[in-house]
């Protein structure tokens, strides 16, 4: 039997499924729905490259999401140093219109942290990975993801004066 | 309340009602500042190939001989399972070869340019796999246009060693009783095999009992190993060199810093005719990294490339894929020569540089 699906039902189906979780992963890493949507369209064009080769693609998708979205954050930093680059640096004012001012506060201190930091927390405490998995999506050591949650928490618990 | 309560709660007040937008990661071109030029510029390149057409007077091979710094033609798998001979200048199509091909099977020309080796969809997955893994076959057709022929069943990701004698692939994973192992078919021995493998048609040089993911094989340039890449999760994955001879395996560095730098893997052996050098890409993270696969040393890295999908003999220009919200996704032409990248067509999936006639080593 021949069929010329070539993947397209199976990457409909994990995204039906996956999406949705991705995107607000990704909206946590880069404060920024617009760019997250891309990353997750983004990271969806890449796994369809590799079904049937890669043995767990929705670990392979959260992956690649957390490694887009540095790249985007990266570019972000480019922009800021050279104003005339039409890279958004701030996401859209009214994305955190629905916030309390305690929850934009927190928001706010969470997108200060670095990078690797913030990973970390968005992984373990919204994701609700467990530390081995959070090890292999960033493709760190447990002992590291120890240390960046640690780190990152005490940063918060500063900056938010509890 | 705590700060990790605090951050819950924040965190999902941030994304609450944050929905994927409709599926449509087909890429596309972005827009064009100047679309009226673009079209002006299309139009007169229609043109002057129509009258280079008509003044070559037949259709053979619409491509003069290459005065470029790589092959003027590659062969390439569309999204639509087509495979297709294109112009490496541009990416426009010269010819349908075959149809229903699985686009992420993989694909190989032989060294004398004359024949293509592509995964065509046999099934839609084995009975009672929980994974739905397409099951394919590869299947030989000439460039030149003709009769697509099977070369073995439950298999993938046919490579063409550099002597054009053996052809490398690997098994399908809970289909065949070949499992995934990487598996080497010698094309001079005789007539070929119609059935499930069996032994009967090559060496299985390799059982990886123990291994999974296998994929991304690559010949040296000495015909005799074959680069692969693996992985066991939750680690991520490894470079291997099967020495097809022997056969033994040799993994490159495991150390955890390689090991992180190749974790999502497609390999390819680059170059030199002595020493075998194996370049390792990482896909997300743009990186080609050089290696010694007898010491598993590595040697440069090299930031360039997306994924890089075919290399050509010299190992001096590449055909990658990339997708970045700057860039239409799709295969782009890199050379060593020029250092920036040429856009082919974002419906082509994968792609494989066309040897020159008569330029075989």
């Amino acid at each position: 039997m021949t069929t010329a699906d070539d993947g397209w039902g199976e990457l409909a189906a994990l995204y039906r499924e996956h999406a949705r979780l991705l995107v607000r992963l990704a909206v946590l890493l880069v404060d920024d729905v617009g760019i997250a949507e891309e990353i997750v369209q983004d990271a969806f064009v890449l796994v369809h490259r590799r079904l049937g080769h890669v043995e767990r693609p929705v670990a392979y998708l959260r992956t690649t999401v957390v490694n887009l979205s540095r790249s985007r954050l990266r570019r972000r930093l480019v922009a800021r140093r050279h104003p005339g680059l039409v890279e958004r640096d701030a996401p859209a004012a009214d994305e955190r219109v629905g916030l309390r001012d305690d929850q934009r506060a927190v928001i706010t201190a969470l997108q200060r942290l670095p990078r690797r930091q913030r990973e970390v927390l968005v992984l373990r405490y919204w994701s609700e990975l467990s530390e081995d998995e959070i090890a292999a999506t960033l493709g760190i050591s447990n002992g590291s993801v120890k240390t960046h949650a640690h780190r990152g928490m005490a940063a918060l618990e500063q900056e938010l004066g509890t | 309340m705590t700060v990790e309560r605090r951050l819950r709660d924040a965190m999902q007040a941030r994304v609450e009602g944050v929905d994927a937008p409709t599926m449509s990661i087909r890429p596309e071109r972005p827009r064009r500042v100047w679309p009226a030029v673009a079209a002006g510029f299309a139009l007169i390149v229609v043109v002057a190939i129509v009258v280079a057409l008509l003044a070559s007077g037949h259709d053979d091979d619409p491509i003069p001989p290459a005065s470029t710094p790589y092959p003027s033609r590659i062969v390439a798998v569309t999204t639509d399972g087509r495979v297709i001979l294109a112009s490496s200048k541009d990416g426009h199509a010269l010819r349908t070869l075959a149809s229903g091909a699985l686009a992420g099977g993989g694909l190989a020309v032989s060294p004398d340019g004359r024949t293509v080796y592509y995964a065509e969809i046999e099934q839609a997955y084995c009975p009672g796999d929980p994974e739905r893994i397409p099951v394919t076959r590869i299947m030989s057709i000439p460039v030149q246009g003709g009769t697509p022929e099977e070369i073995a069943t439950n298999v993938r990701y046919p490579t063409v060693s550099p002597d054009g004698r053996y052809l490398a692939f690997t098994g399908i994973p809970n289909c065949s009783d070949a499992g995934q192992s990487v598996l080497v078919k010698d094309l001079y021995a005789g007539a070929r095999s119609r059935g499930p493998y069996d032994g009967s048609w090559g060496p299985k040089v390799f059982a990886g009992t123990t291994l999974r993911g296998v994929g991304g094989l690559s010949w040296a340039p000495d015909s005799r190993h074959v680069l692969f890449t693996w992985f066991d999760a939750p680690g991520g994955q490894y470079t291997g060199v099967l020495d097809t001879r022997a056969p033994n395996t040799t993994f490159l560095d495991t150390s955890p810093r390689v090991k992180a730098k190749v974790d999502t893997t497609l390999c390819c052996y680059q170059g030199t005719r002595d020493t075998l050098v194996a370049t390792v890409i990482a896909q997300d993270r743009e990186h080609t990294w050089t290696a010694d696969p007898r010491s598993g040393r590595l040697l440069d890295h090299l930031t360039c490339c997306g994924t890089v999908v075919s290399t050509d003999r010299a190992g001096a220009a590449f055909l990658t894929y990339w997708t970045d919200p700057t860039h239409p996704g799709g295969i782009y032409r890199w050379t060593l020569a020029d250092r920036h990248r040429v856009f082919l067509g974002s419906l082509l999936f994968t792609a494989a540089w066309v040897p020159e006639a008569g330029a075989a080593r």
